[in-house]
Formats: structure tokens, sequence, C-alpha cells
């Protein structure tokens, strides 16, 4: 079993180093499945997107566009694949924001809760997030609502997964591994 | 002296009590006072005592070195606000180099530094 979470700054590899491990990951005759969760809101979400799938042309993921309700995956999918989860900010935007405007302050913990039987009931899955949390502005109300529910449910899931990665530049920093198949990733 | 820094919302405080002390005493700084009560083992939120001290016209750093005997026994926890893009607001802007310069003298003196990432510590000295 390898439960990966990995978090760091915009555009610093998460993503990339995310679906080089949940590469690794998978084993023969088994569906390494990428859970996309971004919603566009506009053309640069769809660019931003688009450059994703580029990015795994021939990885074989099998993408499925799940930006609700992630527990559903238990039932629609094999849960013996490899997952992978990009990412928990997007999610957790969609779950706590309705299209006007209004915040749902309980989203976090229902997708903290969610998350974690997600990870309870697979057995290879590497979630990615956001590290937004070392700037200095005062935020409005709702964005520092979802500052700190965003933190919560990186702390439970850095408290579930075996291995927690930060990438920095590029780099990782391993802050947790007890697994093999981390290693060598920044090779 | 333990100094614990991280990010916003990174489990600071529970880090602290589970590793160090779980019985330990907290000072929680605030935005509007400017003096520590250092009857306490922790104090928490540092860089809100460092706004609270900018607001009132007070040097932080020169505070911090004037107090280093009281802050030997304690372990402190503050934020790293220092990220982000430089504020536009130049109270924000001072705060940030404040925190940073503050952060720096405490580490210098800190028998142990520990910054937190998701609620997992490393200890960087």
């Amino acid at each position: 079993m390898v439960r990966v979470f990995i978090s760091g700054g915009c555009k610093s590899g998460k993503s990339f180093h995310a679906q080089i491990l949940a590469k690794k990951m998978q084993q023969k005759h088994v569906p390494l499945y990428y859970l996309a969760t971004m919603i566009p809101k506009d053309d640069e979400d769809l660019q931003r997107i688009k450059k994703h799938q580029i990015e795994r042309t021939n990885w074989e993921f099998e993408t499925l566009e799940v930006s609700k309700n992630i527990s559903s995956v238990l039932k629609k999918c094999n849960t013996n694949g490899v997952f992978l989860l990009d990412s928990i900010t997007s999610l957790l935007a969609n779950e706590m924001f309705t299209d006007d405007g209004m915040m749902i302050a309980n989203a976090p913990k229902k997708l903290s809760y969610e998350l974690t039987l997600l990870a309870e009931g697979l057995k290879n899955i590497v979630f990615v997030s956001d590290f937004i949390y070392s700037d200095t502005p005062f935020y409005d109300t709702s964005t520092e609502a979802f500052r700190k529910g965003l933190a919560l449910i990186d702390r439970q899931l850095a408290g579930i997964c075996e291995t927690v990665l930060e990438i920095s530049c590029g780099n990782v920093v391993v802050h947790k591994s007890v697994s093999e198949s981390t290693e060598n990733c920044n090779n | 002296m333990i100094l614990i820094y991280g990010g916003a919302y990174q489990g600071k405080l529970d880090y602290a009590l589970e590793h160090y002390n779980t019985n330990a005493s907290v000072y929680q700084c605030n935005e509007i006072e400017i003096r520590i009560d250092f009857s306490k083992d922790i104090i928490n939120s540092l860089h809100c005592l460092i706004l609270a001290q900018l607001r009132n016209n007070m040097e932080p750093c020169q505070f911090i070195n004037e107090n280093r005997e009281f802050l030997k026994p304690k372990i402190i926890i503050c934020n790293d606000i220092s990220c982000g893009v430089v504020p536009i607001d130049s109270e924000i802007r001072l705060w940030r180099e404040s925190v940073g310069r503050v952060l720096t003298i405490l580490a210098r003196h800190a028998d142990e530094v520990v910054r937190i990432f998701c609620g997992l510590g490393t200890r960087i000295k």
C-alpha cells in the first residue's frame, strides 16, 4: 500500500512529480486513474487543463472528471488501481463555493471525511494539494476560511499517508516516507 | 529556547503540545497587546505581537533582544509570512520584514528550530 500526499507552491512541479510517482506505483494489469477535479471557469482554466492533458499524453491514464462527491470513485473504479487526485484545492473550491458566490462553511469537514474514506478504501493513491499558507496579506473572510479549510484537509491526509512530499522548485523534500517508491524521484 | 515556525494553520501549537509538553501553559499573542506574559511556557502567534508592536511604534527586534533571557526557556511559535508578493500596504510590508528579522534572531539563539509542514515537523537546527 502506497499513499502519497504532495504539496508545494504554484508551478513548483507538483503535478509532474505526482504523475511520475503514480506511474511508478502501477503494477501490471492494474488501471491508472487520473481524477480531474477542476471545473473550468474561463479560457485561462481551459488552457491550464489543456497543458496538463498534453503532459499526460502517453502516460496511459484513464481520466475521470470528478469535480464533486469524490468518494463516489470508490463505487465507480477498480479500487486495486493506482489513483492520482489533482487537486484537493480545486475539489475544495468546488465543494465550498456555489456559482452565485455563497460559501458552504462545513465543506472542508465534509471533504476531509470523504478523502479519508478514499485514502482508507484505496491501496495506491497520490493526493496533490497547494501550499497557500506562507504569504502576508489579510484576506477576506471566505478566502481565509478556504485557507483554513484546505489546511485542515492537508493535515488530515498528511497524517494518514505513508509518504508526504513537498515540491520546491522542482525538487522533492521528503517530510515522511516509508516507501522505496518515492526515492530517486528527483531523477 | 525552541522556535517552531511554518505557514498558517499548519498545526504548530498542536505539534508543540504533542512533542514537548502536553500540559504547557500558552500565551496567545494578538494584534493589540504589545507585551508577553512571560509566566507561560509557550508563546503562540508571535507574528501577531510583532504587528501590535509596529502599530504602537515599537521596534520588535529590539524588544526580542532586550527580552532574550526571559525567552530562553520558552517554546516560541510564529507564522512564516515571508513567501508571498511584496505587499502594497507599507504597514504590512514592514510587518513582513520585521517577522523575518525576528525569526532570524530567534533562530540564531534557539537550541532547536522546527519547521512545520502539514502537521509534520522538520528539525532544521
